[in-house]
C-alpha cells in the first residue's frame, strides 16, 4: 500500500522542522533515516495528527489522512510506537494490546481475545500475557508496543526508534518481527532508527531526511551509498 | 505513580466482612449518634471515591466534587417534597441531574488540564456555594426553591418506607454505597478503565491507540458526578432537615481533596478511610479525648498537616522510583 | 502598637509565606504545579484551623485604613479606593520592572522557565524562590491592609476566600501577564458592582453576582484552549 506524501511543511515560530517534503513510500518495510534534528519524529507527529502542518497532504489507499481527527486516524489504521516506550504501566500485557484493539476494531469477546492473542504470539509475548507491565523489563515493554502497533488490521505502522536501548540480540529478534509485519497484515511499515544495521536488515527501500528536506530515496543500499547522504551524516561539505 | 492493580482495589473477602459487619452487627451495637455518623461516613466515602477515581485513575484533579454532591442533595430533596416517587428513584434522578450538569461543566473544564482544571473546578465549587447560599435547601415549601415561608410548614425530608429508622437507613445507605462502588468497579475493569489508564499515563499514546480522549474524560466526569450526586441524596435522607451549605462549601471542597489524598486514591480502602477521617474520627476525638472542642476547631489544621505529610511522602516515593528528574 | 501596627501586619504575613517557601516548598520543588498548589491547600487548611480556634466570630471586627471621602460627579470616592487602584498599578509596573531589570528578577524568570537548567547554571534556586515567597507575602500583607476597609465585618472565611475572584483574574492572565491579570480583575470587579443594585425580577443578578469571576475565567479558558494541543514528553516534539 503506497503512502503518498506531498509537500509537507511544518513551522514552529521561525523554525521549519519540515520544509516541503514530498516522497512516496512504496509499501512493505521502508526506512526513514537522517541525522538528529532532521525532522523524522516531526514527520511521524504529522502523520499521527499531533502536529498540524501549514501545508501538504498525505494520501494512502485513496484516503487523505491529514483531514482526519487524530484519534480517528488510529481507527482508520495508522499505528505508531514512541521513542520512549509508552506501554501502559498499570495494565496487564493482554489489556495493553486489547486497549488498542477495542478502540480500532469491532468484534465479539472471542474475536477480541483471538486478535489480541495472535498479536501477542506474533511478538513472542504469550509467556507474559497476564503480567502487569509495571513488573516487566525494558525489552518486553518494547515488544508490547510492537504488539500494540500490529494488533488487528493496521494499514500504516510508524516505528520511532523501536530498538532504542535494546542489546544486539534483542534488536535482531525485533528486526525479524518488523520484517514480517507487511505480510502479516498488508501494512506499510515506516521505520525510523539510527541503527543502520537494523534499517538495512529490515528495509529494502529508504528515504533520507536532512534539515527538514528529502535528501534521497530509493533502494536502501543505493541510498546509503549516496554521497549526499554520506556528507549529511558525516557533516562534511558538499563533495 | 501508583498504578492500577485490580485485585488490590477490590479484595472480595475483606469487603464481605465489612459489609456483613455494617449490615448486621453495627446497627445493634452502636447508638443513634454513632449510627448517624457511620451513615454519613458511608455517604462521604462515596464522594471521596468519586474524587479519588478522577485523580487516581484518570489523572484529573477536580477540587469541585462537592458541587455534584450538593446538586444531587438539592434535587433529591426538592423532588422528595414535590412528588411521591419512591426514594431509590429520587436518588437515581439526583445522580443523573448531577451527572448531566457535571458533563455540561466538564465540557469547558476538560479542555484544560492539570493546575487549570483544579483551579476551575475549585471556582465552580465556589459558584455553587453562592447559588446554594441564595437558593437554600428545600424544607417543605413550594415554588422552585421549596423553602418554607413560615416555620409551621417545616417538614422533614422523607426516607424510604422500608428504612425509616436510623439503623434501617444506615443499612440502606451501605447497600446503595456498595452498589455505587460496584458501578465504579464495572467501569474501571472494562473498556473505560483501560482507556483511562492510557490517558492517565500518556495522552499522545492514548490518541495513537484510537482513544477519543475528551469523550472518555467526559464519561469519567459524568460517572464521578453521578456517584457524588446519589451520595448527596443519601445525605439528605440522613440529615432530613435544615441542611446548611457547610457540607458543600469551598472549605469543604479543600477538605475533601485533603482527606481523599490522605486516604489514598488508588483503592476502595482509601475512600473508606477518607469517610472515616471526616465523619467519625473527629467525633471520636471530641467525645473521648482530652481537649474536646479543641479537636473540632483544629480539625482543619490537622488535615492540612496530614495533606502536607502525604504530599512530602509521595514525593519521596516518586524520587525513589526515579520518576522525578 | 500604633505606628508599628501596619508594618507589623505586613511582616507577619510575609514571614508566614517565607517560612513556607524556606521549609516546606523545597520538599515539593520537583513536583508538578498541581502538587505544589495542593501544598498550598495544605497550608491554607492548617491556617484556617488555627484561625477558626483563635477568631471569636461573636465579636465583630474591623480594620479601617485611615481614609477620607470626597464626591466626584455624584459618586462618593474614598482615598482608600484610590490608594488601592494606585497600589495595584504600582505593583504591576513595579513587579514587571523588577522581573525584567534586576538580577534577582531575571533569576526568578529563569527558574520559572526551567528550574533544573537554572540550578545547573548556578542560580541559587532555593534562595531566590524563598525571596519570591517573601515578596508575595509582603504584597499580600499590603493588600490585606487595604481590603478590610471594603468589608463590613471581618471573619476568616470571607478574607480567605478573596482568593477566588483573585484566581479569576490570574487565570485570565494565564499566570503570565500581570497587565492582563490587572485589567481582567478590574473588569470582574466592575461587572460585580454593576450587578449589585438589581432588585425585583432581576434580583437574581444581584444574588448571583459573586459567580462573575467563575463565568469570566471559564470564558477565558474556552478562548485560551480553542485549539487543542497535544503535549508531548521531552524530545518527542522535535
Amino acid at each position: 500500500m503506497k503512502v503518498e506524501v506531498n509537500d509537507i511543511r511544518v513551522q514552529f515560530g521561525g523554525v521549519m522542522p519540515l520544509d516541503g517534503v514530498t516522497v512516496t513510500f512504496p509499501g512493505g518495510t521502508c526506512g526513514l533515516i537522517g541525522p538528529n534534528g532532521a525532522g523524522k519524529t516531526t514527520f511521524f507527529n504529522v502523520l499521527s495528527g499531533y502536529v498540524t502542518p501549514v501545508n501538504g497532504s498525505v494520501r494512502c489507499d485513496g484516503v487523505e489522512l491529514l483531514t482526519m481527527p487524530d484519534y480517528k486516524r488510529a481507527r482508520w489504521g495508522v499505528r505508531r510506537t514512541f521513542q520512549t516506550e509508552q506501554a501502559i504501566e498499570g495494565l496487564s500485557v493482554f489489556d495493553n494490546v486489547l486497549t488498542v484493539y477495542e478502540h480500532t476494531a469491532k468484534g465479539s469477546r472471542a474475536e477480541k481475545k483471538k486478535a489480541v492473542d495472535e498479536a501477542l504470539e506474533f511478538c513472542g509475548l504469550l509467556g507474559v500475557r497476564d503480567q502487569l507491565v509495571r513488573t516487566l523489563p525494558a525489552k518486553e515493554r518494547r515488544f508490547i508496543e510492537m504488539a500494540r502497533a500490529v494488533v488487528g488490521s493496521p494499514k500504516v505502522v510508524l516505528l520511532d526508534e523501536p530498538a532504542a536501548g535494546l542489546p544486539d540480540e534483542e534488536t535482531n529478534e525485533l528486526s525479524v518481527i518488523i520484517r514480517s509485519i507487511p505480510e502479516r497484515s498488508d501494512a506499510t511499515v515506516i521505520l525510523v532508527d539510527h541503527d543502520m544495521a537494523l534499517v538495512q536488515a529490515c528495509c529494502e527501500w529508504s528515504a533520507v531526511l536532512d534539515f527538514g528536506r528529502l535528501l534521497a530515496s530509493g533502494p536502501t543500499g543505493d541510498v546509503l551509498r549516496d554521497p549526499k547522504v554520506l556528507s549529511a551524516y558525516l557533516g562534511e561539505d558538499e563533495l | 505513580m501508583g498504578a492500577i492493580v485490580k485485585h488490590k482495589a477490590f479484595e472480595p473477602g475483606a469487603i464481605a466482612v465489612i459489609v456483613v459487619f455494617a449490615l448486621f452487627v453495627a446497627p445493634s451495637i452502636f447508638g443513634a449518634f454513632w449510627i448517624t455518623n457511620l451513615t454519613q461516613m458511608a455517604v462521604f466515602s462515596v464522594v471521596a471515591a468519586s474524587a479519588g477515581m478522577l485523580y487516581g485513575r484518570v489523572g484529573l484533579v477536580s477540587l469541585g466534587q462537592v458541587a455534584p454532591y450538593g446538586i444531587g442533595c438539592w434535587v433529591t430533596m426538592r423532588l422528595a417534597y414535590a412528588t411521591s416517587l419512591p426514594f431509590p428513584v429520587l436518588l437515581l434522578i439526583g445522580g443523573i441531574v448531577a451527572a448531566v450538569i457535571g458533563m455540561l461543566i466538564g465540557l469547558p473544564a476538560l479542555r484544560v488540564s492539570g493546575l487549570y482544571l483544579a483551579l476551575v473546578t475549585l471556582m465552580l465549587a465556589a459558584a455553587l456555594e453562592t447559588v446554594l447560599g441564595v437558593l437554600k435547601f428545600p424544607n417543605g415549601g413550594s415554588g422552585f426553591s421549596g423553602v418554607v415561608t413560615s416555620l409551621s410548614d417545616l417538614a422533614p425530608m422523607r426516607r424510604p418506607g422500608f428504612a425509616e429508622t436510623d439503623p434501617a437507613y444506615f443499612r440502606f445507605t451501605v447497600i446503595v454505597a456498595l452498589l455505587l462502588f460496584l458501578l465504579a468497579y464495572v467501569f474501571l475493569a472494562g473498556k473505560p478503565g483501560r482507556a483511562w489508564a492510557s490517558i492517565r499515563q500518556s495522552e499522545p499514546s492514548a490518541i495513537a491507540a484510537g482513544i477519543a480522549i475528551t469523550q472518555y474524560k467526559l464519561i469519567a466526569f459524568a460517572l464521578a458526578a453521578f456517584m457524588a450526586g446519589v451520595a448527596g441524596g443519601l445525605f439528605a435522607g440522613s440529615v432530613q432537615q435544615s441542611i446548611g451549605i457547610d457540607q458543600f462549601s469551598r472549605q469543604a471542597a479543600l477538605f475533601l481533596i485533603a482527606v481523599v489524598l490522605m486516604g489514598g486514591v488508588h483503592t476502595l480502602w482509601g475512600a473508606l478511610l477518607a469517610g472515616f477521617f471526616s465523619k467519625v474520627m473527629l467525633d471520636l476525638l471530641t467525645s473521648y479525648m482530652v481537649g474536646g472542642q479543641f479537636w473540632n476547631n483544629f480539625s482543619l489544621s490537622l488535615f492540612g498537616f496530614g495533606l502536607m505529610m502525604n504530599l512530602i511522602q509521595s514525593t519521596k516515593a516518586m524520587e525513589k522510583k526515579g520518576l522525578l528528574g | 502598637m500604633g505606628i508599628l501596627l501596619y508594618p507589623g501586619l505586613v511582616l507577619n504575613c510575609a514571614l508566614i509565606t517565607l517560612a513556607y517557601g524556606w521549609f516546606l516548598a523545597p520538599k515539593l520543588d520537583r513536583r508538578d504545579p498541581l502538587a505544589k498548589s495542593l501544598g498550598m491547600v495544605a497550608v491554607a487548611l492548617f491556617l484556617m484551623g488555627i484561625m477558626k480556634d483563635r477568631w471569636d466570630t461573636s465579636k465583630p471586627r474591623n480594620l479601617h485604613f485611615p481614609s477620607r471621602t470626597f464626591t466626584v460627579a455624584d459618586t462618593v470616592v474614598s482615598t482608600t479606593q484610590i490608594l488601592a487602584l494606585a497600589f495595584a498599578l504600582v505593583v504591576v509596573v513595579g513587579v514587571n520592572l523588577f522581573l525584567q531589570r534586576t538580577s534577582i528578577g531575571t533569576a526568578m524568570r529563569a527558574i520559572a522557565n526551567n528550574r533544573e537548567t537554572s540550578a545547573l547554571l548556578g542560580v541559587p534556586v532555593r534562595r531566590i524562590e524563598a525571596m519570591a515567597w517573601f515578596g508575595a507575602g509582603i504584597l499580600c500583607g499590603c493588600v490585606f491592609l487595604l481590603l478590610p476597609s471594603f468589608v463590613k465585618s471581618l471573619d476568616q472565611g470571607t478574607l480567605t476566600w478573596f482568593v477566588i475572584p483573585a484566581l479569576g483574574g490570574a487565570i485570565v492572565g494565564r499566570f503570565r501577564s500581570l497587565w492582563i491579570t490587572f485589567f481582567a480583575s478590574i473588569v470582574i470587579g466592575v461587572i460585580e458592582s454593576f450587578l449589585t443594585p438589581f432588585s425585583g425580577a432581576l434580583q437574581f443578578l444581584s444574588d448571583f453576582r459573586r459567580v462573575t469571576p467563575v463565568v469570566i475565567s471559564v470564558l477565558a479558558i474556552l478562548w485560551i484552549s480553542r485549539r487543542r494541543t497535544v503535549v508531548l514528553a521531552g524530545r518527542e516534539m522535535s
